[in-house]
């Protein structure tokens, strides 16, 4: 066949889709030989290479001093205590013993997030509290070659940890790792080691809204610990960058990468000592009626009732948005309609109602519904019942409204039955007359 | 209208059978004793019936799988079976080639459980062409795993895996299958980039079964060899080393195809031990109707006659077109005649690749359950869904193959008692041919399956395929060509990089989602009928939409007719409207060939030659320039419109034949008349490629360069050019053999034109006399004298 080259270069350029991002970056150097990246990668990025010489595997070092600050505390100040309420976040974790001997902060960069055997973590890293300073530990692979011993090493760390705390790792993280450890036909060194996943844990406590889903890592630094980072590379720019790396030979390109996964791993420590803290501490400690309303959820799933009603009651007393004093105040009815103590309900749900402005939101409607259920069927007081469902009928469209038609009728029957009553039950009283 | 009677019951079907048969067997004696040159049935052959040749169970079987076969009534095996399953189980590839019903499905299934059963890790997998054949075999595998079961053959677990398996039951089938039913589309996409995940089944994998090995041809069956190429990569890092076995219909190489398929030697069964009944093969060409024109009756209309004969008499049967169109029109015929009282169950349906899903499953429910009596169907139905065993198989045109037309007349039979195929010539050239040459069919091999699995399109998508699923070695080799070259200008792409002595997948994509295995794009156009609000009634391949989809067509499903209001090109969205009307719409395109590279081993040389014929590389562009309406029944011609669609390109290979400047100058004739006769030659040429060639017609295409535009029909050049192409981009391999076979094409050609009784140019030979001219087939004929 003629032109083999010519032929193919045309046929991939044809097909060739417009790459989505292309940062301004270095262009390729000539020259370089493996081993010269390998060496260079290592100087720049501060690392040394993994295993025996040449290996395609880097692995690089970096100390927090436990007096340093992140955002407005000290390194130190987020360190774990061994009695953290680690079963209020995670119940099953909650008899994990020695949990806190060795946590290992955990966190990964892929080459995309499409999954399948072609997409690698070519950067792990790994964080950790030791005596007097949060210690860092990244692998970074410098080929496909550097993959097996990055794993192995990452395997050994995970045997010496008690337990594992990712962000999104449940589904993300540590999953994705597994399918490399089974691309190698190695074992799971994760399978038997405890995790704990930061990010639900970060949506009680810090999302604003019911459908807040701003809850990343960098936005909480900001709220939480007032950490504000400074050059970050952004987190789409990050396969590009690692496959521009692998062309040039660059580290310079690649050094950033390393730097946003570190801040990362701190940033999580960080987070998740400060929402141990708050659990710890409970919800007078707080500072916003959204983690006053988190907590209440934690320990209501834990069974402490009370404890969880004195949240509820807190958060809607602190809150000042209307959304989120309607949901503390809703959790507060519903637990309290649980705990059986009804007139305390009734008092949450109508503080709901007092405050709702039309048109209601769906917490105010259900309210209203809930204040028109408990007067006709618990209070028996068929007009106060029908009073709110007419309110509710006022705030309901669409397939609802049969619903509440259907109640209103009903209550009119009753109402009707309960008038004819009283007209018996007058009447004699009038013949004696 | 006729009242459709009932189902006779299986004891009076022959007589019934034998019925519906006479008047044709009558005619057909008439014609061999008279001297008719043109008869209406034109051969009847009775096939003998064959006796079962059987051979015991192999010792080395398991006695649980041993025992549940004989639960099942089978004590013995037929000759083949135990043939194929001592190679399988000596670890050798095979290929059975075996005739529908003959117990195919025993001859992978046994070695299979029986592995199995011997060590429980043992995994297979199964390929079929389509999710519905999987379908049809889960139920086979798993009354053959419980029967076993019972045996105290332990749970042995039988899932399918496409595109239809819900998102949550996928991770419970990878941890507990050990057989996977799937189709080469979702190895392709959903197994092979995502192995780690199925490490389970790749270390412990010792079958690949490859059913219907001759649906893997052209385009489809070039990438399923690539995929195969990567799924041997994947097994070897996962350690394992599997055996094929596969099963084929009978083609002329199936030895050769599984070979080119599966990249590895295979032993080839081909002999069937397996019964089968009585069978009638007829040839009806519908009668001439205008001798001067060459014009003969619709083979629609005619098969819409011999179908009625059979449904009269209470016979199940299948008619088969050879286009949707046609199908659906067929349809449309069927009902009309068989109209039942409003609301009553539908027992004429149509039955095509468009349709959706649970329209398919409905149709095939009712054909073995007996209320669907006539099912008009495209090659869909050729390949082995279970529709039961049926009585009667007529087709509506020349398959365009001879294994086709022997696969489609398996669709009726049974192992014993009597069946029939009747097939009805159109006026297509191969058609005539054909029916007026029986002993072609009869005795003539059948096709040869051709893949090219290394078309540098498939190749190259398939390569980054692998180098996504497992980095490639600066050693490694993929198939035949050089796959260092083609990582080298991947990574110019920067798609792969070169680390160390690996090449690293270096892109954010998915490379498997940009590849469709059917066609060479993956996209489609879905059809939206806004009669009552908008509802998805149909899909059509990116390829075929502007002729079937462009605006004011009538797209027809089931017999009901639809209008495109408006065509959604960007979006590949079709916009239908229910319409009551009397024609339907026929596209036509046009296409423009411009040579790339020619590879003919005089040009290469670089003497100047005065060689007629060439192969090589061009780039075709086509385009959909309009459509004409033709009335049903008529076929009269009663309208046509412009179109103005974008068009579609190719790289691909074409033979091609230059007249030379002299040759044209010295015709005797004028310039109008050489024009048609150089149409005329074009057109009668491109008609017998595929007999020679042994491959379907629409495989090929062509163009003719230098006759001008219709309205003009003057020559613009002195040397025109006739191009035979390969309809594929990056073309399939049919061009060099044909190059090859240039005398041996013109030589049938003539034949073919001199052969034909018509005056002055049909369908059947140079084309329709309206469309070519009064001349066409005397130029033509003087042309090729001339050129040979």
């Amino acid at each position: 066949m003629k032109n083999l080259a010519k032929r193919l270069r045309a046929i991939v350029r044809d097909n060739r889709r417009e790459l989505t991002v292309e940062p301004d970056l270095p262009q390729p150097g000539g020259g370089l030989t493996f081993n010269d990246v390998v060496s260079r990668s290592a100087d720049v990025l501060g690392g040394s290479v993994l295993g025996q010489e040449g290996s395609a595997c880097l692995v690089v070092d970096r100390v927090y001093d436990a007096d340093r600050y992140h955002g407005s505390r000290t390194v130190e100040s987020y360190r774990l205590s061994p009695d953290a309420p680690l079963g209020l976040f995670e119940p099953k974790l909650a008899s994990t013993p020695e949990w806190a001997s060795r946590t290992v902060f955990f966190d990964i960069e892929t080459t995309g997030l499409s999954g399948g055997a072609g997409t690698v973590a070519f950067l792990v890293g790994c964080g950790w509290y030791e005596a007097e300073a949060f210690r860092v530990r990244q692998w970074l692979m410098l080929g496909p070659a550097g993959e097996r011993p990055l794993l192995d090493a990452l395997g050994r760390a995970m045997d010496d940890a008690s337990l594992l705390v990712t962000f999104n790792g449940r589904t993300f993280d540590v999953p994705f790792m597994e399918t490399r450890w089974a691309f190698h036909r190695q074992s799971t060194p994760t399978d038997d080691l405890p995790h704990f996943d930061m990010l639900p844990a970060a949506r009680r406590l810090w999302s604003r809204r019911e459908d807040d889903t701003s809850c990343s890592l960098t936005a909480l630094e900001r709220s939480v610990l007032g950490f504000h980072r400074v050059g970050d590379v952004p987190g789409f720019e990050i396969p590009v960058r690692y496959f521009q790396f692998l062309r040039t030979g660059e580290p310079s390109i690649i050094d950033g990468v390393l730097e946003h996964n570190r801040l990362d791993l701190v940033s999580l420590a960080a987070v998740t000592a400060r929402a141990f803290q708050l659990a710890s501490e409970g919800p007078t400690w707080c500072r916003e009626a959204c983690e006053q309303l988190g907590l209440g959820h934690l320990y209501e799933r834990q069974g402490d009732l009370e404890r969880a009603a004195e949240a509820f009651a807190l958060a809607a007393s602190r809150a000042d948005e209307r959304d989120l004093r309607a949901r503390a105040l809703e959790r507060l009815a519903l637990l309290r309609r649980r705990m059986r103590r009804f007139d305390e309900a009734v008092d949450a749900w109508q503080t709901i109602v007092d405050r709702a402005k039309r048109p209601f939101s769906a917490i105010e409607r259900r309210a209203a519904e809930a204040l028109a259920i408990h007067h006709e069927h618990r209070a028996h007081d068929l007009a106060s019942a029908q009073r709110y469902a007419e309110v509710v009928r006022g705030q309901t469209s669409g397939r609802r409204v049969a619903d509440v038609d259907h109640r209103l009728g009903r209550l009119a029957k009753k109402l009707e039955l309960e008038k004819q009553k009283g007209d018996l039950a007058v009447a004699p009283l009038l013949d004696s007359e | 209208m006729t009242v459709l009677p009932a189902l006779v019951d299986a004891k009076s079907k022959d007589e019934s059978l034998s019925l519906a048969l006479s008047r044709m067997l009558a005619e057909h004696e008439q014609a061999l004793q008279g001297d008719d040159d043109d008869p209406h049935v034109t051969a009847v052959r009775r096939l003998d019936p064959v006796e079962a040749r059987y051979a015991p169970f192999p010792d080395s079987l398991d006695p649980r799988l041993i025992a549940a076969f004989r639960k099942r009534g089978i004590d013995q095996l037929y000759s083949h079976q135990a043939e194929a399953i001592a190679h399988a189980t000596a670890g050798r590839n095979v290929v059975t080639v075996t005739p529908t019903a003959s117990g195919k499905t025993l001859c992978y299934n046994a070695p299979v459980i029986d592995a199995i059963l011997k060590d429980s890790s043992t995994r297979a997998l199964y390929l079929f062409p389509t999710k519905a054949l999987a379908q049809d075999q889960l139920a086979e595998l798993h009354q053959l795993a419980e029967l076993v079961g019972f045996e105290g053959g332990g749970e042995i677990g039988v899932f399918t895996y496409d595109g239809d398996t819900p998102q949550d039951a996928r991770r419970a089938i990878r941890g507990r299958a050990h057989v996977v039913l799937s189709n080469p589309d979702m190895v392709h996409s959903g197994i092979l980039p995502h192995h780690p995940r199925w490490a389970k089944l790749f270390e412990n994998l010792q079958y690949i079964i490859i059913d219907e090995l001759h649906a893997y041809r052209g385009v489809f069956g070039s990438h399923l060899a690539n995929i195969l190429r990567r799924l041997h990569r994947v097994c070897r890092h996962y350690g394992s080393t599997p055996v094929f076995i596969c099963s084929s219909a009978t083609i002329a190489n199936p030895k050769d195809l599984a070979e080119k398929l599966t990249g590895a030697p295979c032993e080839l069964v081909e002999q069937s031990g397996a019964p089968r009944g009585e069978k009638y093969f007829i040839f009806v060409n519908p009668p001439v109707v205008n001798a001067q024109l060459g014009i003969r009756r619709s083979y629609l209309a005619e098969t819409r006659r011999v179908a009625i004969e059979f449904l009269k008499r209470g016979l199940q049967i299948i008619v088969f077109a050879q286009s949707r169109l046609s199908t659906e029109i067929l349809t449309t015929y069927l009902k009309d005649a068989f109209a039942g009282p409003p609301g009553a169950a539908e027992v004429v349906r149509g039955y095509r690749g468009g349709y959706l899903p649970l329209r398919r499953r409905e149709i095939e429910r009712g054909l073995r359950e007996g209320s669907v009596r006539c099912v008009v169907s495209t090659s869909a139905l050729e390949l082995g869904i279970d529709i039961g065993a049926l009585d009667v198989t007529v087709m509506a045109g020349y398959p365009g193959t001879i294994a086709a037309t022997w696969q489609r007349a398996g669709r009726a039979g049974r192992r014993s008692g009597r069946s029939a195929a009747v097939l009805v010539a159109s006026s297509a050239p191969i058609d005539q041919f054909v029916a007026r040459n029986p002993d072609y069919f009869f005795d003539a091999s059948p096709e040869h399956a051709l893949v090219n699995p290394d078309n540098l399109h498939i190749l190259l998508a398939h390569v980054k395929c692998a180098a996504f699923e497992l980095p490639f070695t600066t050693t490694e080799t993929f198939g035949t060509l050089n796959v260092q070259e083609m990582l080298q200008i991947l990574s110019e792409e920067q798609f792969v990089q070169l680390a160390g002595d690996q090449w690293q997948w270096t892109h954010e994509s998915y490379p498997a989602d940009a590849v469709s295995l059917r066609s060479v794009t993956s996209d489609n156009f879905i059809i939206v009928d806004l009669t009552h609000g908008e509802r998805v009634i149909g899909e059509t391949d990116f390829t075929s939409a502007p002729s079937v989809l462009h605006e004011k067509a009538i797209y027809i499903i089931e017999g009901q007719l639809y209008q495109v209001e408006r065509l959604d090109f960007d979006n590949r969205k079709a916009f239908v409207r229910g319409v009551e009307c009397d024609y339907y719409t026929d596209a036509i395109d046009y296409a423009k060939v411009t040579i790339l590279d020619d590879m003919s081993s005089e040009a290469i040389s670089g003497e100047i030659t005065s060689e007629l014929k060439h192969h090589g590389e061009v780039h075709v562009v086509s385009r959909v320039v309009g459509f004409k309406k033709i009335k049903f029944y008529t076929n009269e011609n009663i309208g046509s419109g412009e179109l103005d669609l974008p068009e579609q390109q190719m790289h691909t290979s074409s033979y091609w034949v230059t007249i030379p400047a002299e040759t044209m100058e010295a015709l005797p004739f004028g310039g109008a008349d050489k024009r048609d006769g150089v149409l005329g030659l074009a057109f009668a040429m491109r008609n017998v490629a595929p007999l020679l060639l042994m491959c379907d017609s629409h495989d090929l295409g062509l163009s003719v360069d230098g006759v001008g535009t219709d309205e003009a029909k003057t020559l613009t050049t002195v040397a025109p050019t006739i191009f035979i192409y390969d309809n594929y981009p990056g073309g399939i391999g049919f061009s060099e053999p044909l190059f090859q076979m240039h005398a041996d094409l013109l030589a049938r050609t003539q034949e073919l034109i001199d052969g034909c009784p018509c005056q002055s140019g049909c369908p059947s030979c140079v084309g329709p006399e309206g469309a070519t001219g009064p001349l066409a087939k005397a130029v033509a004929s003087h042309l090729l004298a001339v050129l040979r």
